[in-house]
């Protein structure tokens, strides 16, 4: 069975869990804060705004965060893939574009050029990316194998921080200068579950009709569908996970080079583009990205990447 | 300092943006602005428009500060409300307490008036807020603090119903059946737990401030404005509002 098959059950299984306990006042949480009785785990965003617009120390908030070091720790960004709603909706219009993009394959020359430029930018010298980029404009090559093969350069020169990072800082500092946690308020995670609250108030007759009905599923909309790039550009809680699992080496992809067909002389990337963090399992670059969803392991035709349980001891 | 460090200063402005554009690229570093100066106008516009100091609170949600900062709008304490006496706020009531929990003695659906089988006329009229509770009445707070409980960052605290005070009964003579009709109602009094109300020489609810804790079983019974305005507002004739914060006989 495909990992991604799995990991689409898990996702929904976790989402029926707490929309039941919304509508049937189970008591649990959401996934900004879920526990059973008083044993609760806090969204370590959360838990840090929590605690910085209050201006103490949050017992809870503290163990959540240690919870969330100790997690990142063993399975990265797990959660990113695994169970945030709005990655399941990124996978989601991600795979309907590629198949829309699937039947025409050209016109990707700007993006590759882009691309191009900022694998430049960043090593400051010629690459391979910068070759790969003229034999295509000369016709050399087909755009699609450069564009495969630049987004992989790309990877490989990734820079430390993005926008996210920044988004993070934003949401940290907002929290400790206004006193309430302000990014909350627009978090697809909060947004969803909010919008099913207000669902079950409505039908459960219980006090005004609030425009947030209405405002709620459009702001949703709006980050998930009209922005669609919310998990790689603006998600502070990616951010902060992906700065976590830094340490991480536990259940990476691993290539087996014995059986690749890139590692072999062919041109297959299949891995490389199945993979929406734009990482590469052959290259330990950016790995702390790595939302462990398995796209890679599912896409290769041959099955030679697999999840390492634990680093492997020779260096590839 | 003077001309020394204008002259100076573009080789530092090199030298302090150099290591920024090696670990971000500039267009990363662009979007993250955009995002984060959305963030900023969201708090700036949150703070600016209230705090939502006007909504009734949960036992132990009394100050305002404290909740907003430190609840995370996780709906632990709405779901574990067993009279349902708690709604996650709307924008209606300001950014700055969007999502948060407050008091909502308006279950539309009537459910509070669930009368068990077998019980007696008489019983009701011996003990209504009794038989409100046994009839596992929604829509007003009993003071059992499971909400409190739920709570994982303490936004809630604890509460004592002996000494402070969720809010204060107000009686609206606009909608007040008793007023327009001089006489006739007086749910409120018969069903109020704390005997805080009584009805004047003119047979009208008068609230006796001191007596009141605003647990919400009067505006929950009041048969004005569900029963008969269709105004789309769940005001009714007698509403408990927001009021002296904490401890109401001062010691």
């Amino acid at each position: 069975m495909k990992i991604s098959r799995i990991r689409w059950v898990v996702g929904a299984l976790a989402f029926v869990v707490v929309a039941a306990g919304i509508v049937l006042n189970i008591g649990g949480g959401t996934f900004s804060g879920f526990g059973i009785a008083d044993v609760a785990v806090l969204c370590p965003l959360g838990a840090l705004e929590s605690m910085l617009a209050s201006k103490t120390l949050v017992p809870v908030a503290v163990i959540s965060l240690a919870a969330a070091v100790a997690v990142t720790l063993l399975v990265g960004k797990a959660f990113c893939s695994w169970v945030c709603p709005a990655s399941f909706a990124r996978e989601f219009r991600e795979s309907r574009r590629r198949k829309r993009k699937g039947a025409k394959g050209e016109a990707e020359v700007e993006v590759t050029e882009v691309e191009a430029g900022e694998a430049v930018a960043v090593t400051g010298s010629d690459t391979d990316a910068v070759r790969l980029a003229e034999a295509a404009e000369a016709g050399e090559i087909g755009t699609e194998v450069a564009e495969l093969a630049l987004t992989t350069e790309a990877t490989r020169k990734r820079k430390r921080f993005d926008s996210r990072h920044v988004v993070l800082l934003a949401a940290l500092a907002s929290a400790t200068v206004f006193g309430f946690p302000v990014f909350c308020l627009v978090c697809p995670i909060g947004l969803l579950f909010g919008t099913i609250v207000l669902v079950c108030q409505f039908f459960g007759g219980i006090g005004d009709v609030s425009m947030s009905l209405v405002v709620f599923p459009v702001v949703l909309v709006l980050e998930l569908f009209v922005l669609r790039s919310w998990c790689s550009r603006f998600c502070p809680l990616g951010a902060l996970m992906s700065l976590l699992s830094l340490p991480n080496r536990t259940l990476r992809p691993q290539v087996d080079t014995d059986v690749c067909l890139r590692e072999q002389g062919g041109s297959c990337s299949q891995c490389t583009t199945t993979c929406l963090e734009d990482l590469d399992p052959h290259s330990q670059d950016g790995m702390n990205d790595c939302s462990k969803c398995g796209r890679c392991v599912d896409a290769c035709p041959v099955k030679a990447v697999s999840f390492a349980v634990l680093p492997s001891k020779k260096k590839q | 300092m003077p001309s020394s460090t204008s002259t100076r200063s573009p080789i530092r402005w090199k030298s302090a943006v150099k290591p920024l554009s090696e670990n971000i690229s500039r267009r990363s570093f662009v979007a993250g602005v955009g995002g984060a100066v959305g963030l900023v106008a969201l708090g700036g516009v949150g703070v600016a428009t209230g705090t939502g100091e006007n909504l009734l609170r949960p036992p132990g949600g009394q100050d305002a500060t404290r909740l907003t900062s430190l609840c995370v709008r996780c709906d632990r304490c709405r779901q574990a409300c067993p009279r349902q006496a708690i709604e996650s706020s709307g924008l209606e009531n300001g950014l700055v307490s969007l999502r948060t929990p407050a008091l909502s003695f308006d279950v539309k659906l009537a459910r509070a008036y669930r009368r068990p089988d077998g019980v007696e006329q008489a019983d009701v009229l011996a003990d209504p807020y009794g038989t409100l509770l046994d009839a596992g009445g929604y829509g007003f707070c009993d003071f059992c603090m499971k909400c409190a409980e739920a709570c994982p960052t303490g936004a809630l605290v604890a509460f004592d119903p002996a000494r402070e005070r969720l809010g204060t009964a107000v009686v609206d003579a606009a909608r007040c059946l008793a007023f327009e009709n001089s006489g006739g109602c007086r749910k409120c009094v018969d069903y109020c737990p704390f005997a805080a109300i009584t009805l004047d020489a003119e047979r009208r609810p008068a609230v006796n401030a001191a007596l009141c804790n605003g647990c919400g079983v009067c505006e929950n019974v009041c048969p004005a404005s569900s029963y008969r305005a269709f105004s789309g507002t769940s005001r009714r004739g007698i509403n408990v509002v927001p009021g002296a914060a904490k401890g109401v006989e001062s010691a």
